[in-house]
């Protein structure tokens, strides 16, 4: 993999290159965007998500320390946890500022989500709770490949794995656990 | 199961290679409940990842953002380009055309027209497959079908037909010269922007221009468009383009057809018949250079249509012309209307400008709405009243402490159901002018009304009826009325500005706002003439001190853009500016213009007095903050400078120049991200404007952002920029170079320069010399900077504020020659 890695990226970010802040968002803001938008409601428009995507990426990138230890996938669920934290921060802002005429009661109720209208609340509950028996690389990787959007390819980069092919059997094997988590009474 | 593979690993595989499962059948084979189980949690997952990759489409690296339209074809997508950071359209084909390994014939056809480069054409920016989807992404044009307007409002005045006939034609002239034919030209292919800019869109059909005995291409087009010749099975033709450039025409100013018909057969039959339906028959008072130019397009024998695009276009601008011959009454109204009108294409900068703080809107603002042709709604009395309506704003345009909105900025809400008060806040003016025309035989009422945008309250309203003959004097007191209900009473100097021009040889006026008109486009073509309309208004009245500054604008400009010699320039536009200075010492405009010649000189303290007396003469003169501000700029005062560029933006909000020098003055600010985002939005509203796409890179560059740089370098190198362009451009990419570690291709390029000194003698020096600064070869960049120091070569004027010269700055050698230059 002859692509610089993500801390290499934060690194040159943190000591001012502005190039580099580019290529991480390059890298991740589509696919947080997807994501983001896959798990919400309607409740936030989409020009709104977008924002709360990048901003929480440029601050992420500029003040996080170092993940190196752990691997890329570990900076893919930090952001994905950091992305899901302040969307509900939002979202909580609004529910408890005070009740008034402009603030439309529709906004702030609960519209399902494009994944809860297609599997079913109750579906995403046990999903998200199956996910979390997963080692994190696992977890990490079926997300890249279900909801993110990934190519093997960037799975392998994600998980040091020497080549798509490697990435892929990794995927295969974590979606077959998955299922069995999912399936088991 | 094969390889010993369970059934579930085999579907666990399948789901993670996105593969499509027939689930039913799958749940149906289960072995046992528990399989079926596992087999339901799959299917589950599958769906889960289908829904989560239809939440934001992405094709390359464009992100879609929203779908604008659907054909056979496929979708058009309004799509962000993260590289360039702007929206452009997107075409892409639902689903994979061809097979795989093939090229596919969509991808050569888009890059080859990706060459073709002309404002009235769109700009398409590639081609490619990727995903097994075809698409072709270009610039995103804003704005309405002509079908649509056509639909909405009606058909269009001969006038306003003939000068979009005149866009499309050059439209066309520039693909049919890449070797292309359009083979679609409808209505609802051709856009025009708010501004007013007409755009040639989709080249769905278009195909390559073939010898005679090629194959003949399937039929494209739509058939009440289509030639008789191409319909009757015969290859399309550059003849054929303009046949159905006749019939938009046609259409235009009729709403009808020449030869119509139910069906395909029908159209066929008809025209074989010779059944048409003539142009004079439908509008039989239309102007007769404009029928004749319809007539010859749409003649059923080829070789009587124009020879070629050009021609076509010649043939409107003689009707264009014409349209002033009609009534020698009203001549200099109908030319100086053409002069508006044409001068409303190019931009529509309104719903985009960043500079937003808002004038304080005291009444002392106007907004000048067109004044409505009442007479007969689509006659060549639409520019009787549009010329009524552009001399009363030039009225009070010369009026101090009144901002005035008129021309191309008030134009384009002609068309729009908008309510004053929404017009108001959009321009930010406290007052809306509108009003009407009528003629009746030799008499003129007008009638006018303004109105307090905020209360909705009508401040004054008139109406006044003369003799043709008076209109002019008529004006003048119009004018005057309008003044004393905005200002109350009128200052000495007030009335003095108002009645001046009245008095003027309308003949010699007219070629000035001609001269004018050019002027502001900045193409080498447009300051040629702009030089020659300043000089034909000054052969016809020797006493014009108003035509003399525009003279003298004209050859800066010239020498600005290195058209002619710069030393040549400013000598040439120094004596016109005195002699203007000469024959009124309170014109502005004059003293502006001498200010831009001492600043070219620089001789600093002597221009910034020209420019300060000019302001005070006239303050609302917008050119004169506009080239202030470039002085300031070169003087390190970046605070005073962004003011005077805000107040020439504000006085004129939709100049490009006075735009792009906003952007410009923050870039020397060092404000880099916001130049960027107003030269995204100059770029937006002028995608061929070459000095923006520099102006951009330069901000990348400063900023470290090199990639990006270079790939707006790559844009603007693509657009045939002006000989000097090219070469501030060259040394750009130098100067990049250096900086960015390429240093072959920064030493390449100072060869490249030197060669070009050596052959045609031009000014290369500062080039150079910035070059070696990217580089970090201080001796060498001193070198070359003496030589451009002692060769005015206008690149140094900039040596105070331009961080491309940080590199030297610590060195003893910059000082002196800032001292030098009184730059200390």
């Amino acid at each position: 993999m002859d692509a610089e890695t993500s801390f290499e990226l934060i690194t040159r970010v943190q000591a001012g290159d502005a190039s580099a802040m580019n290529a991480l968002l390059e890298r991740y803001r589509p696919r947080l965007q997807r994501w983001a938008r896959s798990r919400l409601g309607r409740a936030r428009d989409m020009a709104d998500t977008e924002d709360i995507v990048q901003d929480v990426l440029v601050s992420a990138f500029k003040n996080l320390g170092t993940f190196e230890a752990r691997g890329e996938w570990a900076l893919q669920g930090y952001l994905r946890r950091a992305v899901r934290n302040r969307i509900l921060n939002e979202v909580e802002k609004l529910r408890s500022r005070p009740v008034r005429d402009e603030v439309p009661n529709d906004l702030l109720s609960h519209t399902p989500s494009p994944l809860e209208q297609a599997v079913g609340a109750e579906f995403m509950g046990r999903y998200d709770a199956a996910l979390e028996r997963l080692p994190e690389p696992d977890r990490e990787a079926l997300v890249a490949r279900l909801e993110l959007g990934c190519s093997f390819k960037e799975i392998a980069f994600l998980l040091e794995k020497p080549s798509a092919d490697a990435a892929r059997m990794t995927v295969n094997r974590a979606l077959e656990q998955l299922a069995a988590l999912l399936a088991a009474p | 199961m094969d390889n010993g593979q369970s059934t579930v690993s085999l579907l666990a595989a399948a789901v993670a290679a996105r593969d499509e499962v027939d689930w039913d059948l799958a749940e149906r084979s289960a072995a046992d409940p528990a399989e079926r189980r596992l087999i339901q949690q799959l299917r589950q997952l599958a769906t889960l990842n289908k829904v989560s990759l239809a939440q934001t489409e992405s094709w390359g690296s464009l992100e879609l953002r929203g779908e604008i339209g659907r054909g056979t074809f496929g979708t058009v997508y309004r799509a962000w380009d993260p590289r360039l950071e702007i929206d452009v359209a997107l075409k892409l084909s639902n689903v994979p055309a061809e097979p795989a390994g093939a090229p596919s014939s969509a991808i050569k056809e888009g890059q080859l027209l990706a060459q073709v480069r002309h404002p009235n054409v769109v700009s398409v920016y590639g081609a490619d497959s990727i995903d097994g989807r075809v698409g072709v992404w270009m610039e995103l044009v804003t704005g309405r079908t002509l079908k649509e307007i056509v639909r909405e409002q009606g058909p269009f005045g001969a006038h306003e037909a003939a000068v979009i006939g005149r866009d499309v034609a050059r439209a066309l002239a520039a693909v049919h010269h890449k070797g292309f034919l359009h083979r679609d030209i409808k209505a609802q292919n051709v856009m025009r922007e708010a501004g007013g800019r007409t755009v040639l869109m989709d080249f769905g059909a278009g195909v390559a221009q073939q010898p005679a005995d090629a194959e003949v291409p399937s039929l494209g087009g739509t058939p009440l468009y289509l030639a008789p010749e191409v319909l009757a099975g015969q290859r399309p033709t550059v003849q054929s383009d303009l046949y159905s450039l006749g019939v938009l025409l046609f259409h235009l100013v009729s709403g009808e057809f020449p030869v119509s018909g139910a069906t395909l057969a029908d159209v066929k039959a008809n025209h074989v018949a010779g059944t048409r339906t003539l142009l004079r028959d439908v509008r039989p008072n239309l102007p007769t250079q404009f029928v004749r130019a319809v007539d010859a397009a749409i003649s059923p024998d080829p070789a009587s249509r124009p020879r070629s695009a050009g021609a076509m276009e010649a043939l409107l601008e003689r009707a264009l012309v014409e349209a002033g011959d009609v009534r020698p009454s009203i001549k200099w109204w109908a030319l100086a209307a053409s002069i508006v009108i044409v001068g409303a294409t190019g931009w529509a900068l309104r719903d985009r400008m960043l500079v937003r703080e808002p004038v304080a809107a005291t009444h002392e603002s106007v907004a000048i709405l067109p004044f409505r042709n009442l007479t007969s709604p689509g006659s060549e009395d639409d520019y009787f009243a549009e010329g009524i309506t552009d001399d009363l704003a030039a009225h009070l345009s010369s009026l101090q402490d009144l901002r005035v909105v008129a021309g191309a900025s008030t134009r384009s809400y002609k068309a729009q159901a908008k309510s004053d008060t929404e017009i108001a806040t959009e321009l930010e003016v406290a007052t809306v002018l509108s009003g009407s025309v009528r003629r009746l035989g030799d008499r003129v009422r007008i009638v006018s009304t303004l109105v307090d945008a905020r209360s909705g309250v009508q401040l004054w309203s008139e109406s006044f009826d003369r003799d043709l003959k008076d209109v002019l004097t008529m004006q003048a007191e119009v004018a005057r009325k309008i003044a004393v209900a905005l200002k109350g009473e009128l200052t000495l100097p007030d009335e003095r500005l108002l009645g001046a021009g009245a008095d003027r040889n309308a003949e010699a006026f007219n070629l000035y706002l001609r001269g004018r008109y050019y002027w502001g486009l900045r193409t080498e073509d447009g300051m040629n003439r702009a030089v020659k309309y300043f000089n034909d208004a000054v052969a016809v009245d020797p006493g014009y001190a108003l035509a003399f500054a525009g003279l003298s604008d004209a050859y800066t400009a010239l020498g600005i853009y290195g058209v002619i010699s710069r030393i040549d320039a400013n000598a040439q536009a120094g004596q016109a500016a005195e002699r203007a200075i000469a024959l009124d010492p309170n014109l502005a405009e004059a003293h502006a213009s001498l200010g831009y010649v001492q600043k070219n000189r620089f001789e600093w303290v002597a221009a910034e007095a020209s420019f300060k007396r000019a302001i005070q003469l006239k303050p609302n003169y917008s050119s004169a903050h506009h080239f202030y501000a470039n002085l300031l700029t070169q003087l390190g005062r970046q605070a005073e400078a962004l003011a005077e560029i805000k107040r020439a933006v504000a006085l004129d909000p939709l100049s490009i120049s006075a735009n792009v020098t906003v952007a410009g003055t923050l870039l020397m600010a060092r404000r880099y991200d916001d130049a960027i985002a107003q030269y995204q939005n100059v770029l937006r509203s002028d995608p061929g404007f070459v000095p923006a796409y520099r102006g951009m890179a330069a901000a990348y560059m400063y900023s470290g952002r090199f990639t990006q740089a270079s790939e707006a370098h790559r844009r603007a190198a693509e657009m045939a920029p002006l000989a000097v362009e090219d070469q501030e451009l060259k040394s750009d990419m130098g100067y990049l170079a250096g900086v960015s570690g390429r240093r072959p291709d920064a030493l390449r390029i100072i060869t490249e320069l030197r060669e070009r000194h050596d052959k045609a003698g031009e000014a290369v020096a500062g080039s150079i010399a910035a070059i070696y600064s990217g580089l970090g070869d201080v001796d060498q960049a001193f070198t070359w900077l003496e030589r451009a120091y002692k060769g005015r070569d206008p690149e140094v004027g900039f040596l105070k504020v331009d961080p491309r010269w940080d590199a030297l700055r610590a060195d003893g050698r910059f000082n002196q020659i800032l001292e030098g230059l009184g730059l200390k």
